[in-house]
């Protein structure tokens, strides 16, 4: 007698983190916002880069010799490009979660993948990457873009070689990712879309208008304050309270998005879905 | 012969009945009680904390009080809480479209127009009286800190601050209001309240980068600069105080609200 199997066995490692991380992928690629999100942004960001160099070049031209002193190109290419696409990224990041749970979606992936750490960790690996990408090419078309604009409007205007510049318009991107990985952690700590775009949106965009209003200049501290005058820059703003240009905003924004991912992860672990 | 169904009380789709029905939406959500408590504790804990170290500095720095406009002062942390009045509006439509209840209150009242001008008076009424209280509370516990700092404070019987005072609860009810438009216009309430951030705060950010004295026309430089300001400080390029932003603002919002009109009106649910 011969027994027929039922059903066929299902493929190895199918459950592996390879296998999530493509499906992560799948999702991101075809979910009919994200990508179409960060399409229009990155051209919105570039677009708005290129006309404010134009401005700040106008406005470098009509200023007074020792308001000339403290024009950083870099800074003032970047500034303008960074405040349109730290929204763009954050809001990918955060729906990048909650759009599972608006449409039910979440049941599904946890059946296929009861890992949850390991689901949440391909998201955040493949959202990453993703807006590692997009970032750093936002960031270096911006920069190149508003150079550009800058060097036909006869205002000083920065290369790739001169000491800091390389470095503010890499880890501006860098510092991009980082934001939708905060992103992703509010969204997968709040479930919610508008909670988590609110949230977000609060911390981001409110929080250091708040700030600002009080002694000791805490608002150098928050995710918008750090990347737009002090990752983005090569002269030190210090008349604003920056933190100085280079790597303290970047890895100061990584210690958020990391505890916030941790805190998203443990509650991702122990809660329903 | 019995009807075999009762007959059907007249008026119930009514703009009457769908004012009723849109209140007890309004009210019965839960996103509202969250929105009005976080409203509450923001502005409470974020007034306090900020204005009983300013009030001190104001009230030791002769340079501060020459230029110091008392209500203006005490209305500044709506800057960060009219934030809440637009998502409030927001969600007040795009909540129906995540829930589904649209469909219900579309069966209910068939006229989509009349069902949407409800919703906008409804919000807009609350909104108002909202915004005002805020104001109000606001204003009066600025000038008794300030009082107490021994800064200089105003009443509301001097020049200017009775309508400061008015024109902000008016501005915040139409920042919800344009909240409503961009819930209309999105349908989502992460895509309508993403549209409402940008308006209201990336805007300013942006355009207040230009040096085109642009972002005086954003409503976040409107209602702290102008809106909510008793008297004009000349040289520094913002709008007058007084109606001038309340009218551009309205402007803002009638906009937003036409164009959902028009596609709420020739849309699926």
């Amino acid at each position: 007698m011969t027994t027929t199997a039922l059903a066929p066995r299902p493929g190895t490692g199918h459950y592996r983190l390879a296998g999530v991380l493509r499906s992560e992928w799948t999702k991101l690629r075809t979910v009919r916002s994200a990508l179409g999100l960060c399409a229009g942004f990155a051209v919105a960001a570039v677009v708005t880069g290129a006309i404010f160099s134009s401005i700040q070049a106008s406005q470098w031209v009509r200023e007074a010799v020792p308001a000339r002193a403290g024009f950083d190109p870099t800074n003032a290419s970047l500034t303008a490009a960074l405040t349109v696409g730290q929204f763009a990224v954050g809001v990918l990041g955060v729906l990048c979660m909650t759009d599972e749970y608006s449409s039910g979606m979440i049941r599904s992936s946890l059946a296929a993948v009861p890992g949850r750490t390991r689901l949440l960790t391909a998201k955040a690996a493949v959202l990453a990457l993703v807006t590692l990408l997009a970032g750093e090419a936002v960031s270096f078309a911006t920069f190149l873009a508003g150079q550009a604009v800058l060097e036909s409007d006869k205002a000083p205007h920065a290369a790739l070689g001169q000491p800091g510049v390389l470095r503010a318009v890499a880890l501006s991107g860098a510092y991009l990712a980082l934001l939708a990985l905060f992103g992703l952690g509010l969204g997968t700590i709040i479930r919610s879309s508008a909670g988590a775009v609110a949230a977000y949106a609060g911390i981001v965009l409110v929080l250091p208008l708040l700030l600002a209003a009080l002694p000791g200049h805490p608002a150098r501290f928050t995710p918008e304050t750090m990347l737009t005058s002090s990752v983005a820059a090569v002269a030190p703003q210090a008349a604003t309270g920056a933190l100085p240009p280079g790597w303290d905003g970047l890895l100061l924004m990584a210690a958020y998005a990391t505890a916030t991912l941790a805190a998203g992860s443990v509650l991702f672990a122990r809660r329903d879905a | 012969m019995t009807p075999a169904f009762p007959a059907i009380p007249a008026g119930h789709a009514r703009f009457a009945g769908a004012l009723r029905s849109e209140w007890t939406k309004l009210r019965t959500v839960r996103s509202t009680r969250w929105l009005l408590l976080a409203l509450i504790i923001a502005t409470a804990a974020i007034g306090a904390g900020v204005s009983a170290a300013e009030a001190t500095g104001v009230a030791h720095s002769a340079a501060r009080k020459a230029a110091f406009d008392p209500a203006n002062w005490s209305l500044a942390v709506l800057g960060f809480t009219q934030f809440f009045f637009g998502i409030l509006g927001v969600l007040a439509i795009s909540g129906e479209y995540t829930s589904g209840t649209i469909r219900s209150s579309l069966a209910a009242v068939p006229r989509r127009l009349r069902l949407l001008a409800a919703k906008i008076t409804v919000i807009g009424l609350a909104a108002l009286l909202a915004g005002e209280a805020t104001t109000l509370a606001m204003f009066f516990a600025g000038q008794a800190l300030l009082r107490s700092a021994g800064a200089p404070f105003t009443t509301l019987g001097q020049p200017g601050v009775a309508r400061a005072v008015t024109a902000t609860g008016i501005f915040l009810a139409l920042l919800s209001l344009l909240g409503t438009g961009c819930g209309t216009i999105f349908r989502r309430s992460a895509t309508g309240i993403a549209a409402y951030v940008a308006a209201a705060f990336v805007s300013f950010l942006v355009l207040g980068l230009s040096g085109l004295h642009l972002g005086k026309y954003t409503p976040e430089i409107m209602l702290l600069n102008s809106v909510s300001a008793a008297r004009s400080s000349a040289a520094n390029g913002f709008l007058p105080p007084g109606w001038d932003s309340v009218t551009l603002m309205a402007c803002y919002t009638a906009a937003a609200l036409i164009l959902g009109a028009v596609l709420f009106a020739r849309r699926d649910a």
